[in-house]
């Protein structure tokens, strides 16, 4: 075997450091035509979670909004069992016969408030 | 206090008119919520796991079982507010506002759903997200009428003379219905039209399997989004009449805004 008279290939480049400047670190990019440019299985995980976020989303909103009703059905209630109550203590304060009268003036109280 | 003109207007009769106006439940609703579920469930089972992948748009197309019966909902929605709106200027009730007002909200959300998923399968199918195709602008011209409707809606107040004009613009919204279905007929464009009168372009049997269930249960959910809707519209309606009836009656000391 005579493998002294193959040439031996050069030694690869000792490893610089690495250069300041920009033209030693030039690169090209290749393009290539036809390549996927987005993935069919991301998009469609993004369309179908878009779906169900925006449905979820309106769900949410109506239960708030349902939330705040009753909220303002307290308050309405309060309102009105406070108004009963003070009905009631100027019921008890009045003799009978102005009780009577009372009685017919908060009767009328509504008809002539929704008259006005 | 209350609409003049309104039929629900007089504050003595209000409760017992809204109650009798008010959609009974019963069993209705929850059958249909189940119905709308198993059916969107049979969709997610037939179009991810039976249905075959499309040969040049690949898994993407599945976009397409969802796509269109959000599209179709959207269509249902902004039929809803046309004839709520129509109802009310004929003879004004809380329930038609509420039916207009409702189908609106639909019609916004199920837009949504169509102006996203729709580009997402275009960025793969034609390379970019969106393109000022006829249909593709009609179809967000609706959706921007109706989100103008419930603006208006948002920001104007509950009284008989913005209930009138957000009617006359749920009916001027449903004219281009018709525009953005025929657009692709009449004007061209890139927006490809798969079903058609001729039995369009869905040839597998899962495909086709796919495409009404996913038609059918997005049909029963939006009647059941709808009916949900309404209800706490109606409800809210009767509860600020009331809340005006306390403070012209001075049970509540809160004057009205």
């Amino acid at each position: 075997m005579r493998l002294d008279l193959v040439p031996s290939p050069p030694p690869p480049p000792a490893p610089s450091a690495p250069s300041d400047k920009p033209a030693d670190r030039a690169t090209t990019f290749q393009a290539v035509e036809g390549g996927e440019v987005h993935s069919g299985q991301v998009l469609l995980v993004e369309a179908y979670v878009a779906i169900w976020l925006f449905l979820l989303a309106f769900i949410a909103l109506s239960w708030r909004k349902q939330a705040r009703l009753h909220a303002r059905l307290d308050d309405l209630e309060r309102v009105v069992d406070l108004a009963a109550a003070r009905l009631e203590a100027t019921a008890a304060k009045k003799p009978p016969s102005a009780k009577v009268t009372a009685a017919a003036a908060e009767a009328e109280g509504p008809a002539t408030a929704e008259g006005a | 206090m209350s609409a003049p003109g309104d039929t629900l207007a007089a504050p003595s009769k209000a409760p017992a008119a809204a109650r009798a106006s008010e959609p009974r439940v019963g069993l209705a609703f929850p059958a249909l919520l189940l119905v709308s579920a198993a059916l969107v469930l049979g969709t997610i089972h037939v179009a991810f796991l039976r249905a075959p992948t499309e040969r040049t748009m690949g898994i993407v197309q599945k976009i397409f079982y969802f796509h269109v019966p959000s599209a179709y909902s959207m269509y249902l929605g902004a039929t809803a507010c046309f004839a709520g709106s129509v109802a009310y200027l004929l003879r004004p009730t809380d329930r038609a506002d509420a039916i207009a007002k409702a189908g609106a909200e639909l019609s916004v959300v199920y837009g949504l759903c169509v102006l996203v998923t729709g580009p997402l399968w275009a960025a793969k199918a034609w390379g970019f997200y969106w393109t000022w195709d006829p249909r593709l602008t009609t179809a967000m011209l609706s959706f921007l009428i109706y989100v103008a409707y419930l603006v208006l809606r948002a920001f104007t107040g509950d009284g008989p003379g913005e209930r009138r004009f957000a009617a006359a613009l749920g009916i001027l919204g449903a004219a281009n219905l018709p525009i953005i279905h025929f657009s692709v007929q009449k004007w061209g464009g890139q927006h490809p039209t798969v079903v058609t009168s001729q039995g369009g372009g869905l040839q597998h049997p899962d495909m086709k399997l796919a495409f009404w269930l996913g038609m059918a249960g997005f049909t029963f959910l939006t009647v059941a989004l709808l009916w949900a809707r309404v209800r706490v519209l109606l409800v809210e309606s009767r509860l600020s009449r009331l809340e005006e009836d306390a403070i012209d009656l001075g049970l509540d000391e809160r004057t009205e805004a």
